[in-house]
């Protein structure tokens, strides 16, 4: 084949992420802390007075119910993209989208794609608030895991079928050996854990399945040894450093995964109260970081959640209007598929978990989100706090509130909020899974399975169809 | 003078840093002694920062740029305080460990210790091990804090601690660790001095951390 003809399909593959390299190399210098705590602020501040958004972030209403207003802040957020673009740390340097590549861009944007293969393959679709299209619920997010449970956690998780990809958990060493960030051992966590979750998928009869991969990898390098393992197409982790940044780890992990035909997801969370602000300028922060992932890095998949930084999570009044609105604005405006996390902050079972997936999913799901993970148990600080309930929770409620209105999932979230946000900065952390789970039958303790039926019902009772597990109900 | 003391606390609060040092200079000329322009002026600034951070009408920016503020506003007093007297209470080299890029928490942490009278150097993120040796060892620091949101980050916690053991020099630095997988229990298991679950947290555990010396006892936050 002629190089000519080479370099065209790799200009296909790879001419995105080639270009944002080459952005990077020549962009304008910036120093991290100025771009941080100066440009940043400023410039979002200055689009949300410009589209008279600040003050406009409605606690008593934690779900947004405006349709025009989501409209606004996506104009914002297209505005904020322009201004900003994304700071590379490796070269400190700004790489930028102007108004023609970003317009170019966004009507290339696929509105599905497929992970998985054979009878484990699953179609993912971009959502509108409210549409009733089930979407796509992953899990558990990376939670760190003895490594010795991983294979009894995850075949518990994935045995029921409203589970449709797996994420996590992630490990904290590799037999036996300390997992090491930046080291061989990372490379070869990337090839143990492919070993590891075939075998529980296999187990569970969920073979084919699709993943979010590499979970145990915090740098590029399990992640390439990793990801080739498994048969393509599946959805590779490029995340973001911080919102807004991007970095060489995240460029390597982008060329081997559109090389291998996966589907890149890309984000990182904003922070109500950090470099963003408050909830109004780090919503917009959000639509910007989501509107520039399929231009700088061919993601398909976006989706940067935003947090509260008082708490770490997004269950909370502020959280859930920054995310129910960034949410919209890009769900009304776009064909992007996208996904934010909810993180829950109280441990498993614990009732305030079920309280915070209850609002996190209903918003999400109510607004248009076509695919989460979760769940972040104890907000993912504690070891072996995670069990296959709060995942089968999550994901019926994910699903069951896919068509509830707006308005309905506002009325949700403001009767549930109360019952736990006094306890957000302070939150229980619940037990491990040894507490609450017969590990060898992979059933959970009767106490834990009628706290989950009772939730279960509590949630239907708010008017929440819920989906059965196929595993208890 | 209250008014010039009221200025230096609305030049904190606003982060006006090329105007602090001259309205502390102008307070020390008329006579206001250096510890009442550091409390009444700079910490009274900081402390209206620390409250509306905590009610979302600050936010991180503002802190840091109002710690940055602080900075400036003690090295100008730093030569009329007296020889008894230090501006600081204690000095901090903070960083996230080795193959951790989040560094928000870590900032917050940072940003809470330097609004709250402590020097801090702060090494950013993805930092070695033996680069907090290196700067504790040159800048005379008393505490070295250590941030990890990462699992595979946390092990360089522990390295850090066996490695201040077999230079012998463990005795001298108070380690203080936080994020979000980190608990007490870690903190005890690996040796460390000082843990705190919040970032908000840091600041009284520093304070407590800085009343005794390493290894002696854990200092612990989380309630």
């Amino acid at each position: 084949m002629e190089k000519r003809m080479i370099d065209e399909k790799m200009r296909e593959k790879h001419g995105k992420v080639l270009r944002s390299l080459d952005k990077a190399r020549v962009g304008k210098r910036v120093i991290e802390k100025e771009w941080d705590t100066k440009i940043l602020p400023g410039i979002l501040k200055e689009i949300a007075a410009k589209h008279g958004l600040l003050k406009t972030c409605d606690i008593n209403n934690p779900v947004n119910t405006d349709g025009e207003l989501a409209d606004r802040f996506f104009k914002a957020g297209w505005e904020a993209a322009l201004r900003l673009g994304f700071y590379c740390r490796d070269t400190e340097s700004i790489i930028s989208v102007d108004a023609d590549e970003l317009e170019t861009e966004f009507r290339k944007v696929p509105s599905s794609f497929v992970a998985g293969i054979g009878e484990g393959a699953r179609v993912v679709k971009a959502r509108t608030p409210s549409d009733g299209q089930e979407p796509i619920f992953v899990a558990p997010l990376s939670i760190q895991m003895d490594e010795e449970l991983y294979i009894p956690l995850s075949q518990g998780i994935v045995s029921s079928k409203l589970v449709d990809f797996q994420e996590g958990p992630s490990l904290d060493t590799v037999m036996g050996s300390p997992l090491l960030a930046d080291t061989p051992y990372e490379t070869f966590a990337g090839i143990y854990e492919y070993h590891l979750r075939t075998e529980a998928q296999r187990r569970a009869g969920r073979k084919g399945m699709g993943n979010a991969l590499v979970s145990s990898a915090s740098t590029h390098f399990g992640f390439l040894s990793g990801y080739n393992l498994y048969e393509q197409p599946q959805i590779a982790l490029c995340l973001n450093p911080a919102f807004m940044k991007i970095n060489y780890t995240t460029f390597h992990k982008c060329f081997v995964a559109n090389e291998l035909g996966g589907n890149i997801r890309s984000e990182s969370p904003t922070m109500i109260g950090g470099y963003t602000g408050g909830p109004e300028t780090t919503a917009i922060a959000s639509i910007a970081t989501d509107l520039l992932q399929f231009p700088i890095c061919g993601a398909v998949l976006p989706g940067s959640p935003c947090y509260d930084i008082r708490y770490s999570g997004n269950c909370g009044r502020h959280g859930v209007w920054a995310q129910s609105m960034a949410t919209q604005a890009i769900t009304r405006n776009s064909n992007i598929i996208l996904m934010k996390t909810i993180n829950q902050v109280a441990g498993p079972s614990d009732d305030m978990f079920f309280y915070e997936s209850i609002v996190g999913m209903t918003a999400a799901s109510a607004s248009g989100q076509a695919f989460t993970i979760s769940p972040r148990s104890a907000g993912g600080s504690k070891k072996n706090h995670l069990t296959p309930i709060e995942a089968w929770y999550n994901a019926a409620v994910f699903k069951g509130a896919a068509g509830l209105s707006l308005s309905s999932a506002n009325d949700i979230c403001r009767e549930v909020i109360p019952m736990f946000e006094d306890f957000l900065m302070n939150p229980p952390k619940g037990k491990s899974f040894r507490d609450l789970f017969d590990i060898e039958t992979l059933t959970p303790i009767p106490e834990y399975r009628e706290q989950y039926l009772k939730m279960r019902g509590y949630a239907e009772s708010l008017g929440i169809p819920m989906p059965k597990d196929g595993v208890i109900c | 003078m209250s008014s010039i003391l009221h200025e230096i606390e609305e030049a904190i609060y606003n982060g006006e840093d090329e105007v602090v040092g001259d309205l502390v200079q102008k307070a020390l000329d008329s006579g206001i002694a250096p510890e009442e322009i550091i409390a009444k002026g700079g910490v009274a600034g900081l402390d209206r920062l620390g409250e509306d951070f905590n009610n979302l009408e600050v936010f991180l920016p503002e802190l840091m740029i109002g710690g940055d503020c602080m900075k400036l506003l003690i090295e100008k007093v730093k030569p009329y305080l007296s020889a008894e007297e230090d501006a600081y209470i204690g000095k901090v080299v903070i960083g996230c460990a080795k193959g951790d890029l989040h560094d928000i928490g870590k900032s917050l942490v940072a940003t809470q210790l330097a609004v709250h009278g402590f020097e801090v150097i702060d090494l950013g993120v993805d930092v070695h091990t033996n680069r907090f040796i290196d700067t504790a060892e040159k800048e005379n620091a008393d505490i070295i804090a250590v941030s990890a949101l990462l699992t595979t980050s946390q092990y360089y916690m522990e390295e850090l601690i066996k490695r201040l053991t077999e230079e012998g020099i463990r005795d001298k630095y108070r380690i203080a660790v936080g994020g979000g997988p980190i608990s007490a229990e870690y903190a005890k298991k690996i040796g460390a001095d000082g843990y705190s679950r919040t970032a908000s947290m840091a600041v009284p555990m520093a304070k407590r951390l800085m009343k005794i010396e390493p290894t002696k006892e854990l200092v612990v936050e989380q309630d």
